[in-house]
């Protein structure tokens, strides 16, 4: 009977191997592929290449990538500082009180995230251009904080939840004011809980592409999703540098992800089911 | 009489405002109100002034007259528009059970015991957060032209290249496939939650019943993830029919208008053809429709 | 060390009222216990105290001081929580000083108020760990620590020992009133456990759905409960409550139509009354003695040092408690009696006591 469970366990974990490899095939080919110059591409047109070079990341640095991934990092940066603070503040009212206001901003978070973006961006392109915004990571930076509002938000409250209303009351009779309770007792128990929210914030905001599309139409201002779709509409047959340049903007992606997705569940749950 | 009625009434004013200023309302209000500001200023604002556009003929560098309905009356005289809307509803209904079938299907794989379980959970959210222009420079080096892998493996099979992206019906089967790839972890990923969350002495005492496998997941698995199902069906029909880097990042909409749905299709109004009004009346129809699309299946499940 | 002072005080929440005027004056250095069944108020009027919910209507007063509008922290008071709540990123240290370092004390005079604390608890040798590293058992006396360390004018328990094992709970009983007992300061205690609340408390206020029913010391509750409802609440296991009336010839009529003596006990005839006999007040009597009646065993449970048996009288049944062993099947026929000084006569209609 152990030996039945043995092979069962096995052979699960085999055929879940082949599903993994199977559903991310598109990346991992474009990641083998980057390492080999078009030329070698166009040529051969084997699955696994034959010889690896670092040709085409070597060829990124007489591309604007660089500037692209500054503006990136700058984007991302802005829209997480924002969007952190504004789900502490949010998140923390509605893991600690009940009220017909809180209701109400609870209803618009859900608005906001089935909210078709389209509608406001036509507007916000007319309202932003007066003032400058367009073509400056303001205009993205303010948008990216109101579309992520509502998954860090919850994930947020999600965390406070966690952290027992008791400890702010002991913290009161201990000689705190509300908040000082918070500071010295909420923020730091929330810690982890708060740096996945950061790391979920950037990662959204590092990957958009609709928005920025919209608000960054100079290649000086572009982040890499913007950059990369102009390159790809100007050079579609230079393989190698596209998937180089797309490899390397999904690196960050990844390693921030393998930080944070064991609390995934907490945010989309929160989110897509609570309400 | 009067009198008393007065301070009756003065002292219910006096209590509600009392409430009004309460800690309990006071604190919530002032931590909220950054981001309801945020929200007035991108969202509300920005809404209401859309409506407005989508009642003039202005252009994206001037405003323009009040025209009354006539772009809504010209759009839905368009067959592009009617186009958009019938792809726009396929993209949506094929996403929904692709996504469902795929993510009910790799989340009882994953509740079951296996080595590695954490590993493989991760490695299938990959598709959901990387970007969705890496997705597609992927997806299209696979199908982009008659050497691409898929046509590789057709003629391996003795078939003839497909080109997939100037080829209508392709490219639309393509881009609903890309979707589904984008967006079935997430629901794979909420299904697994589900499942994680049914009681397991149900199925114990289903299993004392004597209930085969499949009707425990008929009788006890499906029942309880019913609710959870029609809200992820909900969100999944809205981020279909809000997605814009599909369709676009793949092919502009294309080969001609193929692959256009109705944000691109407002998209391509405003900042191609430069017409403001039309761009609004679009993005417009496309919240009615999405509100038609939400309010039927709420229907749906409290029928249910 | 203060006294402590509750008049007419009222909660509701938006327009449910949940305490509905409570008095009660406790002295300094009194242990005062409140208690009642979930819901009762007990928790929000000791919370209202401790200044974490806010006060409808009334007056509280600490020594001679209203803290109405006071904050929690300027009443000069500590609490004991029922989950401990202390810090969990603080060690047991941390946690005890806590207070006197929001106070700005110097940090020797904060480290010889946690030691003394310390020793008093027997805490010495946990000091340097963090709450996850303690057992239940522990971490309920760093939650005491934390509160001796305060030197406060009122100590405030809300169910303290709930989370704990029975055996670590009687332990902890005893280790409490003795620290009440040392240092002698005012407390107010929550708790749902009447053994907990007789055991420990100077006095006890009974509480039922928002208002006080009964203010006395343990025995005075035990002995002349005020009411239907104390009656039946102290006292372990509960009083025999039988509804009836009295049929003017020193004989109670209960509803079904047996007849219990009163055994020379006033009660006033032709009005609804309740009659309370405690289990442990029944004693076995031979057959013919008056003032004794029949019944037959239905379940007897023996735990050992004392026998619980439930007796049918009529169609009544009347629990008893023998602190003897009692050699009876059930069928057997018993005989009974009560001491007229043990048994309480209420009126029906009102609940009160009568007499």
């Amino acid at each position: 009977m152990t030996n039945d469970t043995f092979f069962k366990r096995w052979g699960l974990a085999g055929l879940m191997a082949v599903i993994c490899l199977l559903v991310n095939l598109p990346i991992i080919l474009m990641a083998l592929n980057s390492l080999q110059t078009t030329e070698q591409i166009l040529a051969s047109r084997n699955i696994i290449p034959a010889s690896f070079s670092l040709a085409n990341y070597q060829g990124l640095t007489n591309t604007p990538f660089f500037t692209y991934l500054r503006n990136s990092l700058v984007v991302s940066l802005g829209a997480t500082a924002f969007s952190v603070t504004a789900a502490i503040l949010g998140g923390y009212a509605l893991s600690r009180f009940r009220n017909g206001l809180l209701n109400a901003y609870s209803t618009a978070l859900f608005a906001v995230q089935m909210f078709p973006i389209i509608l406001a961006l036509i507007p916000l392109f007319l309202l932003f251009r007066p003032l400058g915004f367009i073509n400056s990571p303001v205009s993205v930076i303010i948008v990216y904080s109101v579309v992520n509002l509502p998954f860090v938000t919850w994930m947020a409250r999600s965390y406070f939840d966690t952290i027992p209303r008791e400890l702010e009351e002991a913290a009161l009779i201990d000689g705190c004011g509300h908040i000082e309770a918070f500071f010295r007792i909420v923020l730091p128990l929330s810690g982890p809980g708060l740096a996945a929210v950061s790391i979920f914030a950037f990662l959204f905001s590092y990957n958009e592409f609709f928005v920025a599309n919209v608000f960054l139409r100079n290649a000086e201002a572009m982040t890499l999703p913007v950059g990369i779709q102009m390159f790809m509409q100007q050079f579609s047959t230079d393989w190698g540098s596209l998937m180089a340049a797309a490899t390397l903007t999904m690196l960050p992606t990844l390693v921030l992800f393998l930080f944070v997705q064991k609390f995934i569940t907490h945010g989309a749950m929160a989110g897509g089911v609570k309400g | 009489m009067n009198a008393a009625l007065d301070t009756k009434e003065a002292s219910a004013w006096r209590i509600r405002a009392r409430q009004f200023l309460a800690p309990e309302f006071v604190t919530p209000a002032i931590l909220l109100a950054p981001s309801i500001l945020l929200l007035l200023v991108v969202i509300a604002y920005p809404m209401l002034q859309g409506f407005y556009f989508s009642f003039t003929d202005g252009l994206l560098m001037k405003s323009g007259d009040f025209v009354g309905i006539a772009n809504y009356t010209k759009l839905l005289s368009q067959p592009a528009f009617w186009h958009s809307l019938r792809f726009s509803a396929i993209f949506a209904a094929c996403n929904i059970v692709g996504c469902y079938l795929l993510g009910l299907g790799l989340a009882l794989l994953l509740q079951m015991d296996m080595p590695g379980r954490g590993a493989f959970r991760v490695l299938l959210l990959l598709p959901w957060i990387v970007p969705s222009l890496v997705s597609i420079v992927s997806w299209r080096w696979m199908v982009n032209d008659e050497r691409a892998l898929f046509n590789q493996i057709i003629t391996l099979f003795g078939g003839d290249p497909i080109f997939f992206l100037s080829d209508s019906n392709w490219a639309v089967t393509i881009v609903i496939l890309i979707k589904i790839w984008r967006s079935f972890p997430f629901m794979m990923l909420s299904l697994l939650a589900a499942l994680q969350s049914i009681d397991r002495s149900l199925y114990e005492a289903a299993a004392i019943d004597g209930a085969t496998r499949w009707q425990s997941f008929w009788n006890v698995t499906l029942p309880q993830i019913k609710n959870i199902s029609i809200v992820l069906c909900l969100l999944m029909t809205i981020w279909s029919v809000n997605d814009f880097d599909t369709p676009w990042l793949l092919a502009q909409g294309g080969p001609a208008n193929a692959t256009e749905n109705l944000v691109v299709l407002a998209y391509r109004y405003t900042f191609a053809r430069n017409d403001v009004g039309m761009g609004a009346a679009t993005s417009f129809i496309t919240l009615f429709v999405l509100m038609a699309l939400v309010f039927f299946l709420l229907r749906l499940q409290r029928r249910s | 060390m203060a006294s402590l002072s509750v008049q007419s005080v009222k909660k509701s929440y938006g327009t449910v009222p949940v305490l509905h005027g409570v008095d009660v004056e406790i002295k300094d250095g009194e242990f005062l216990i409140l208690v009642g069944p979930s819901g009762c108020g007990k928790s929000t009027l000791l919370r209202m105290i401790a200044g974490l919910e806010s006060i409808t209507g009334g007056t509280i007063k600490i020594g001679d001081r209203v803290v109405n509008d006071l904050p929690p922290k300027a009443r000069d008071i500590a609490m004991v929580f029922q989950s401990y709540a202390l810090y969990p990123h603080m060690t047991v240290a941390q946690n005890m000083g806590f207070s006197l370092k929001l106070a700005k004390r110097p940090k020797a005079e904060i480290d010889a108020a946690v030691r003394k604390a310390a020793d008093i608890l027997a805490l010495g040798s946990l000091l340097e760990r963090t709450p996850k590293q303690l057992s239940g058992g522990q971490r309920q006396r760093v939650a005491m620590g934390r509160a001796i360390v305060r030197n406060p004018a009122v100590f405030l328990f809300d169910e303290p020992l709930s989370n704990l094992d029975a055996k670590l709970r009687v332990q902890m009983r005893a280790e409490i009133k003795e620290l009440h007992q040392r240092l002698g300061t005012t407390i107010v205690y929550v708790t749902h456990d009447q053994i907990e609340a007789m055991t420990m408390a100077d006095r006890i206020v009974v509480m039922h759905g928002g208002v006080v029913e009964q203010i006395g010391r343990p025995l005075d509750l035990y002995d002349r409960p005020a009411n239907l409802f104390v009656a039946g609440f102290i006292g372990s296991p509960s009083m025999n409550l039988i509804e009836g009336e009295a049929n003017g010839a020193g004989g109670f009529v209960a509803g079904d139509g047996a007849v219990l003596p009163l055994s020379g006990l006033k009660a006033p005839a032709g009005r609804d009354l309740v009659l309370g006999i405690r289990p442990e007040h029944l004693e076995l009597a031979e057959a013919g003695t008056p003032g004794s009646i029949a019944g037959k065993v239905v379940v007897t449970e023996p735990t050992g040092s004392e026998t619980q048996v439930t007796i049918r009288v009529g169609k009544t049944d009347l629990l008893a408690l023998f602190h003897s062993r009692l050699d009876a099947e059930p069928g057997d026929e018993i005989h009974l009696r009560a001491m007229p000084s043990t048994m309480h006569l209420f009126d029906k209609a009102s609940g009160r006591r009568l007499d």
